[in-house]
């Protein structure tokens, strides 16, 4: 039986773009504590209104990764950057490095927009976009 | 209207964008990968790209 597409919707074809973004957002994981970049993805795509992805852990609530008010401060800017960016006051952004380091905070921020990108692209076209990293990885 | 970084740059006289995303050098280069290819290769026309960026920018007072 033949593999099903990666992609099946006809809106998703760039295979280059998506390579590349696939790409963008691997390094911005990567740059992250897995919970924190876990928790963000989880919480901006529920704020959207697509599935959460498999693989994308449950905030692990007996052992956070981060201090519970890290995590705490990086959910409200990353909820006020799904809704209304505009929310994301000097005060706001600034509570951001009181625990994350300057490149953490930019890795925050990419890691924010690409998720919240890729959710309401997917909200707004009816498709579900797989893992483009990882997938794109398997081809030869 | 946001162009004053929230972020001292990552290097000494460079100013803007650049110089907070250099604080992430392989952010960075992934981030010139993908606006490279989106300007330069794809379905949709320069003018609609542009036009698309502007309303954007526009909406969300990115001074860029």
């Amino acid at each position: 039986m033949a593999e099903p597409p990666i992609v099946d919707a006809p809106l998703f074809v760039d295979t280059d773009l998506l390579r590349r973004a696939g790409d963008l957002r691997a390094s911005a994981v990567a740059a992250l504590d897995p919970g924190v970049a876990d928790a963000v993805e989880r919480r901006i795509r529920e704020l959207v209104g697509v599935p959460v992805r498999d693989g994308v852990a449950e905030p692990v609530v007996a052992e956070p990764v981060v201090a519970d008010d890290a995590l705490a401060v990086v959910l409200d800017v990353a909820e006020q950057f799904v809704l209304d960016v505009h929310g994301i006051t000097d005060e706001r952004f600034a509570r951001l490095s009181d625990h994350f380091d300057h490149a953490q905070v930019v890795a925050l921020m990419f890691h924010m927009a690409l998720v919240d990108g890729f959710a309401k692209l997917e909200q707004s076209s009816g498709t579900e976009l797989p893992d483009v990293a990882r997938s794109m990885e398997d081809q030869p | 209207m946001s162009t004053v970084p929230r972020l001292p740059s990552a290097v000494e006289g460079a100013r803007g964008m650049g110089g907070i995303l250099a604080h992430q050098p392989s952010l960075a280069r992934g981030f010139g990968d993908l606006y490279a290819q989106f300007w330069s290769h794809g379905e949709v026309d320069h003018p609609t790209k542009e036009t698309v960026r502007i309303r954007n920018a526009r909406v969300t007072d990115c001074g860029y």
